[in-house]
């Protein structure tokens, strides 16, 4: 095997090796473009052929040529659409299925298997699941089985798995250790951004946008309380909060984004006056490829590392510095309280009361004679909640279509709709009023996954309205609660229930049924939460927390001394296995210097010398090697069989003059080599005595 | 080589043509005081090597067909009842001879084999209670047709283990078979000289134990059977009696080109003879013998690293 070639039919490691790629390149399937994945499993099937000896010979060295300047080509044009890190994804896959194709030597299978590890690593830029985890550990250990496969073809299977497991669980623990101790340096180099698909909330909402994630069971976060758990009524989770109307949707004002980056270039921290009663707890959000996070107000980030990464913005949003590409966990402090205060009340209160001029002419006429009747903005407020109420409003996920004039429309003719409409329309309606107000996004409610544990999913995204009722601040009013108020304290489900809608959504049909379908994707949950919170989620924040619980009060000494202690005990107990197969394979100067001689003569003649012993293998290369060299290689050869074989006794003294014979004799071969090196590839026979 | 043993090689290799080597392995087996098993096909020259080794060292000589009907007592001799004096006396068998050939052993039954097979192990016979020595030097050359002829009985392996060597002749090349049929096919009475006495041949036994086999070799020969003990390949591991054999082999086969100490080529010279046998077992196939042991050569480097 070290002499380069490998065999082509029946080698079964190009094949395991060609499997792994093809694994993986199915696995990246999202990322990658269809062609390439084509491509790979179109070099699995040649190495399959090649390994049943239906072909017998490797495509030819041009024909690979071609095919990676097309598929270049081919990249270079895609790139423009596919962005920095896509493209370099499919080209190291591209790459990859070339060399499989071509693969030949022992360096090709070499360098497939680093790929492969560094393809493992790209994986998980795009999933970091407990099952994509759980199916790259099975790829690994392909990619292990490779490898062992290829350095040992002779073990039996059975042999071969069990070496990699044995190796596999002397490495565990190690990987732990180190995984539980070793401070959590930043990444030094940042991924180029990749174009990913958005999910979740949207910066602009028009009525009847948040029904389509109403139908979507995916998971959007979740959050592990230390101590009690808000009651559901409390959990109005806030994403976004939305002042900009155009008389139909609701974003975020450009003037609000303007304020925010020149308060985030100048550093101007957003302190809010908090409450004393308060909540702790720790968010993992799932990747959305939006920056803003979730939290209940008012949020004020824990950590260090937090603070640094967060944006707290003067509208009580938490913005992350990076959008959410990969799963990420926060730790907040929470202050309930009925009122936000307002950091700037007149730039506020005027940038809340901007309605289109035109435009839903009967809402405008209500909201004047309701005034009228209502002069005090706390008793207008409720008399809209008491409109609400009153009238037959219905909440139900699939209302009517509403196009132009919407608030006059929904408020009264159809009385149908769901959160956004009835966020909107209030909003709307104060705004009219004269009283400040915007929508807030977000999440509302959650299931409890454990005691402490709350997950939030994409249909329980919710719609609200904030008003500023009197100049202290901002007021949370939920006209869903007055209409549905099933949909507040119970969650969607029930709200549905009980407008006789549930039938329709697919999502829920599994959900409430008891059984061995509800404890398997209950305990699913669990065990993704369970690694997103233990694996994913272990930052520095929880280490220090485990270092802690280890050695008490925290102090530098003692952290430097528990990871330097840890790492030298690793590095030890290393050396003391691999220490005593060192000296076992370290060898003496007289058989070092004999090895130095045969390479340089077996490179010369081009005769590897393999398993032969060194009188034979003098034997062999005595015809072709110069008059001179062979004079010298006779030399070494005959001190190494003398010191190694023979029978009389050697003394100190001796053993260094010979050594010191041995190397000059080295020394005087190589450079008679050397002399020789130019027409060494003519046979000389001959003219030594032997 | 020695001059003498070149003598026996040049006048055995009259008799049997083209076949220096397996002549060679045969005088280091003897050398080695072990004993030979010569695996080939009928008429391939076994009958000839094994008569010719003991005229050439001056053996006595018997040989003893093997049949099915073999019973022990055949080979080992019986006690007759003697009328004149009274008394059983014991008549031995063929068995007592320096050089016995036992031809097609695997014709005979388990009991027979058995009884040889302990013969050559402990150099004694045992019949009825009375135990008699073997003579000095005591040397079987057991000759077997391929397992997968009919009516035989597969030798079991840890009687296979007994004969330090086997050796097949195998089939003359063309020049060979052609100088045989010029010298005249038929079967001439075996002419050949003593070239090496018996006393002599006692003495080099005796001197090949004095050969010297240096640590290396010997980690050498350790590394070999070590590697047929942890590779899964090899159904039947080297034993310790196999690493053995390997050692006193190469000896004698130094001794015989007059080193008195082993190098590596010794130990790969005699090793697919010492091993070939004991690797793989009598049920497979005959031919594919050779794959293994050379297989396992092949995986060790005989320089330390």
């Amino acid at each position: 095997m070290t002499a380069g070639r490998l065999p082509i039919a029946g080698h079964a490691a190009s094949l395991c090796i060609a499997i792994f790629i093809s694994l993986l390149a199915l696995s990246l399937f999202a990322p990658l473009m269809l062609w390439v994945v084509i491509l790979t499993f179109c070099t699995l099937f040649v190495r399959i052929s090649l390994y049943l000896g239906w072909y017998q010979h490797t495509p030819t060295q041009q024909t690979i040529n071609l095919l990676a300047i097309l598929s270049s080509l081919a990249l270079a044009w895609f790139s423009i659409d596919l962005g920095l890190l896509l493209s370099m994804v499919n080209l190291l896959v591209v790459a990859c299925s070339l060399k499989l194709i071509t693969l030949s030597k022992r360096k090709d299978f070499l360098q497939l298997f680093a790929c492969g590890l560094f393809l493992i690593g790209c994986g998980f830029i795009f999933q970091q699941g407990i099952a994509s985890a759980l199916f790259y550990f099975a790829t690994l250990l392909f990619l292990f089985f490779a490898l062992i496969s290829f350095f040992t073809p002779q073990l039996s299977w059975q042999k071969r798995i069990k070496a990699i497991s044995f190796q596999l669980l002397q490495a565990f623990p190690i990987a732990v250790i180190l995984f539980l101790i070793l401070p959590h340096i930043g990444p030094l180099w940042k991924m180029p951004t990749s174009q990913m698909t958005k999910t979740g909330l949207a910066e602009k909402v028009t009525p009847g946008d948040i029904a389509s994630l109403s139908q979507s069971d995916e998971l959007v976060f979740h959050a592990t309380f230390e101590g009690s758990v808000p009651s559901r009524r409390e959990r109005y989770w806030r994403a976004l909060t939305l002042e900009a109307f155009d008389g139909k949707s609701w974003e975020i004002s450009p003037h609000r984004e303007l304020l925010r980056q020149s308060n985030q270039r100048s550093g101007q921290l957003f302190v809010a006056n908090t409450d004393i009663r308060r909540y702790n707890y720790q968010v993992i959000a799932e990747p959305s490829g939006r920056s803003w996070l979730y939290a209940i107000d008012i949020a004020v980030p824990t950590t260090r590392s937090d603070r640094n990464q967060i944006w707290y913005s003067r509208d009580y949003q938490l913005i992350a510095k990076r959008p959410l590409k990969s799963k990420r966990a926060y730790n907040v402090i929470s202050f309930p309280a009925t009122t936000l205060p307002s950091p700037n009340f007149a730039m506020e209160s005027r940038l809340n009361l901007i309605v289109p001029e035109r435009g839903n002419e009967r809402t405008r006429k209500w909201v004047t004679s309701l005034r009228k009747m209502h002069p005090d903005n706390q008793q207008f407020v409720d008399a809209v909640l008491i409109y609400f109420s009153q009238q037959p409003f219905i909440y139900t996920l699939s209302p009517p279509a509403m196009r132009n004039d919407f608030a006059d429309t929904f408020l009264f003719e159809e009385q149908a709709g769901f959160c956004s409409h009835y966020a909107s329309a209030m909003a709307y309606v104060l705004r009219l009023a004269g009283i400040p107000a915007r929508v807030v996004t977000g999440y509302q409610g959650g299931e409890l996954l454990k005691n402490n544990v709350v997950s939030v999913y994409q249909y329980d995204a919710h719609a609200w309205v904030e008003a500023m009722v009197d100049g202290a601040g901002w007021t949370r009013f939920d006209p869903t609660a007055v209409v549905a108020p099933s949909r507040i304290d119970a969650g969607l489900r029930n709200a549905l229930n009980s407008s006789g809608e549930l039938e329709q959504y697919t999502i829920f049909s599994g959900f409430g049924q008891s059984g061995l379908v509800k404890d398997i994707s209950l305990m699913f949950t669990n065990l993704n939460y369970l690694w997103s919170r233990w694996v994913l989620g272990f930052d520095n924040r929880q280490q220090q927390n485990l270092f802690t619980a280890i050695l008490g009060q925290l102090t530098p000494l003692k952290m430097s001394i528990l990871i330097l202690g840890s790492l030298l005990t690793i590095s030890g107990l290393l050396a003391l296995y691999f220490l005593p197969r060192w000296n076992k394979t370290s060898i003496d100067p007289i058989t070092r210097y004999y090895l130095i001689a045969t390479k340089a003569v077996s490179a010369s003649v081009g005769l590897h010398r393999y398993q032969t012993p060194p009188m034979s293998f003098f034997e062999q290369v005595v015809g072709v090697l110069p008059h001179d060299a062979a004079r010298h290689f006779d030399n070494i050869t005959q001190i190494f069989v003398s010191h190694k074989y023979s029978a009389r006794d050697i003394d100190e003294q001796n053993y260094k003059r010979d050594l010191i014979r041995m190397r000059h004799t080295v020394k005087a071969l190589q450079r008679s080599l050397r002399k020789y090196g130019v027409d060494l590839s003519v046979p000389r026979r001959g003219n030594v005595i032997f | 080589m020695n001059t003498r043993f070149h003598a026996v090689v040049k006048a055995l290799g009259q008799h049997i043509m083209g076949k220096q080597e397996q002549i060679k392995l045969a005088i280091t087996c003897l050398i080695a005081n072990g004993h030979l098993l010569i695996e080939d096909l009928p008429g391939m020259g076994k009958t000839t090597l094994s008569h010719g080794l003991a005229k050439a060292f001056g053996l006595d000589f018997s040989r003893i067909q093997f049949t099915s009907d073999l019973l022990p007592a055949d080979m080992l001799g019986v006690n007759i009842f003697d009328s004149h004096k009274h008394e059983f006396s014991f008549k031995p068998g063929p068995i007592f001879n320096q050089l016995v050939l036992a031809d097609e052993i695997n014709r005979a039954s388990p009991k027979t084999q058995s009884a040889l097979l302990e013969a050559m192990e402990e150099h004694q016979v045992s019949v009825d209670g009375t135990t008699y020595t073997l003579p000095h030097p005591f040397f079987v050359i057991g000759t077997q047709n391929p397992g997968y002829q009919s009516g035989t009985y597969p030798l079991p392996e840890s009687q296979l283990d007994r004969f330090l060597m086997r050796i097949s002749l195998g089939y003359p090349n063309w020049e060979a078979e052609k100088a045989m049929l010029q010298t005249g096919g038929n079967r001439l009475p075996f002419a050949m000289n003593e070239v090496i006495s018996t006393t002599d041949l006692l003495k080099y036994q005796q001197e090949v134990n004095h050969v010297h086999c240096s640590d290396d070799v010997i980690s050498y020969i350790l590394r070999l059977v070590t590697r047929s003990r942890e590779d899964g390949i090899y159904p039947n591991p080297l034993s310790p009696r196999a690493s053995k054999a390997l050692l006193q082999s190469a000896k004698a086969w130094a001794y015989l080109h007059e080193r008195d100490f082993v190098v590596p080529e010794d130990v790969q010279a005699v090793f697919v003879a010492v091993a070939e046998h004991r690797l793989r077992s009598e049920r497979d196939a005959p031919y594919e013998q050779k794959v293994l042991s050379e297989r396992l050569l092949e995986s060790v480097d005989p320089i330390a690293a």
